[in-house]
């Protein structure tokens, strides 16, 4: 387009309010970390689940950032160009991720049985694995996941920053280059990663399809953020002009096929397994569905499939802000119940036999409190700190001046 | 100005305005829903979205028929595999009940898609009013410029308001760069 309707030296500022919006979620998350702690002293078995839980949460919310942040180099669009500094800023988060990561590494014996040579050697299964599954190659797979991921991470932000000021061609180019490779490294590490932290809970069961599910649950879970983040957002300049009924549209289909993925990959586990009948993979389902679980799985496929997916049918609903955030809200939560689901029913250290009866500890609620709170405070912060645009893009001038006609 | 018509009145489709830019285009349809006129079309190279609300497109009903098929083909899927498993053939398979509803799901979703896609391609050309072997667009000596680099926009003759000399002038008015009646 030959003119841009914005003044050339406009910088996209965030909106003030992003780092007092910062500060309130630091407060509540310093005040749930300190309740945290205190499970950790008490109650040290349910506080690390509970950090697990919230700390599966967080990172897909980060790691599913850096995948659409990739897509969306390798495939353009409005909604990416929208929404891409909300991403940038979930990434941001990636050190954070690796800090936080460290109490997993200290409370590893009281999350994973397998830790224990006892367990090990008393369950055939497992000794066979133990090549495999054993503390310190666990540990070496953690370290080097983190560093592929903060090398992605940072290539990628560095690339953005560099935009910013000058649109060379290369610099564009570039972060195609690395986006490419990404997604693949994205795939293969989050599946080795969820296989190590969250299906090694009960080390006796596998299914194949695990990463699968956690890249389209990570998915979900960020396209749910950044509806929220940009609908509460929809107020101020620029996203006044450009967060039009259209682009809101985009986000709410993604969001329903994104929802649509995530009960094709849950039902395809579970149906393989049903199906299947072994009692070295059903027990897994066994658990999550007696005792009181049947409530939470159920509530799962209303409220985390049924619901969300009759409602975003609707295009006045994908289009209006109003019905949009409050859906993707609800979605947010159900990630949180969907985590719980899955780690919390698992046979605790020490103990062979599975968490029969509906249990829920407080640190389950505390700990990710704490984790999405500072998580939510340190991306808001890394948010308000940049302009919330790319303003080189060369696409901008055409997605302002359309907006600008209605 | 083609004509087709045989006697000294042709019979009109519509007066057609040429565009040389899509925002010329919108422009034009914006005015036009604004003096009154509904029955209006726009033929553009490749797909404009601000389009269908500027000419006043109403809500199709192709989506509520996707649905009904949608939910048809679900049904029978479903009900066919109970047929089959429970009724017509009713064998032990690994010990599982007859009416294992899990297995049954991914025909029954297949076929809700195939019913829903199926509906919505033949409603969409039925409402459409397609196949359509004669339309008087094309009438117009460059409609053909359509497909490439024309925006176009035809007031019909059936709108209540129109009138040949008035319409022409409204669209002279208009950026276009030619207007043009065409022969029904």
């Amino acid at each position: 387009m030959s003119s841009t309707t914005y003044p050339a030296s406009y910088r996209f500022a965030a909106p003030a309010s992003t780092m007092s919006r910062s500060t309130r979620w630091l407060v509540i998350g310093v005040i749930a970390a300190v309740a945290s702690i205190a499970g950790a002293l008490t109650s040290p078995q349910m506080f690390y689940r509970g950090y697990l839980i919230g700390y599966m949460l967080v990172l897909g919310f980060s790691l599913g950032a850096m995948a659409l942040l990739m897509l969306g180099h390798m495939t353009g669009g409005n909604w990416w160009m929208i929404g891409r500094r909300v991403l940038e800023a979930a990434v941001g988060n990636l050190p954070l991720l690796t800090l936080l990561w460290i109490p997993l590494w200290i409370g590893r014996h009281a999350l994973y049985s397998w830790m224990d040579p006892a367990f090990v050697n008393s369950h055939p299964s497992v000794l066979a694995k133990a090549g495999y599954l054993n503390d310190h190659f666990w540990t070496i797979r953690a370290v080097i996941y983190f560093a592929l991921w903060n090398l992605w991470g940072m290539a990628l932000r560095r690339g953005s920053r560099q935009q910013d000021d000058n649109a060379a061609p290369a610099v564009w180019q570039r972060l195609k280059v690395w986006s490419a490779p990404g997604l693949l490294v994205y795939a293969l590490t989050l599946t080795l990663a969820v296989t190590d932290w969250v299906m090694s809970l009960d080390a006796t069961w596998f299914s194949t399809i695990f990463g699968m599910f956690f890249i389209i649950s990570q998915l979900l879970s960020v396209m749910a953020l950044m509806i929220v983040v940009l609908c509460s957002l929809r107020e101020y300049e620029p996203y006044d002009r450009i967060l039009g009924p259209e682009q809101l549209h985009d986000y709410g289909k993604l969001m329903l096929a994104f929802t649509m993925v995530w009960a094709y990959f849950s039902f395809s586990q579970w149906l393989i397994i049903w199906a299947g009948n072994l009692p070295e993979e059903i027990t897994w389902y066994l658990d999550r569905i007696t005792g009181g679980w049947q409530r939470v799985a159920l509530g799962l496929v209303i409220l985390q499939f049924a619901l969300p997916f009759l409602l975003l049918l609707s295009k006045e609903l994908k289009r209006d802000a109003r019905k949009l955030m409050p859906l993707a809200l609800l979605v947010l939560l159900m990630r949180y119940i969907d985590l719980y689901w899955i780690v919390a029913p698992n046979p605790f250290p020490g103990s062979d036999a599975a968490a029969h009866h509906l249990t829920y500890h407080w640190t389950y609620f505390a700990a990710p409190l704490a984790l999405v709170s500072i998580w939510l405070g340190a991306f808001f912060r890394y948010f308000g700190s940049r302009p919330v645009l790319v303003v080189t893009e060369p696409m901008l001038p055409r997605l302002w001046e359309k907006s600008h006609g209605h | 100005m083609t004509n087709h018509g045989t006697g000294d009145e042709p019979k009109l489709h519509g007066v057609v305005a040429e565009y040389t830019t899509p925002d010329g285009l919108l422009e034009a349809c914006n005015k036009a829903r604004a003096a009154g006129y509904r029955r209006m079309d726009a033929y553009t190279p490749y797909p404009i979205e601000e389009i269908a609300d500027a000419i006043g497109f109403e809500k199709t009903r192709v989506p509520l028929l996707t649905l009904c098929g949608g939910i048809l083909g679900g049904l029978s899927g479903y009900m066919l595999q109970y047929w089959v498993n429970v009724s017509a053939y009713p064998l032990n398979i690994g010990g599982r009940p007859l009416h294992s509803w899990p297995s049954f799901i991914i025909i029954t979703f297949e076929m809700t898609i195939l019913f829903a896609g199926i509906t919505a391609v033949v409603g969409m050309l039925t409402l459409n009013g397609l196949p359509q072997p004669y339309h008087p667009i094309f009438n117009h000596p460059r409609f053909a410029s359509a497909s490439r680099d024309r925006f176009f926009l035809c007031i019909e003759a059936a709108d209540v308001k129109f009138d040949v000399a008035d319409t022409t002038r409204f669209l002279q008015a208009t950026s276009a760069v030619d207007v043009a009646e065409v022969a029904d």
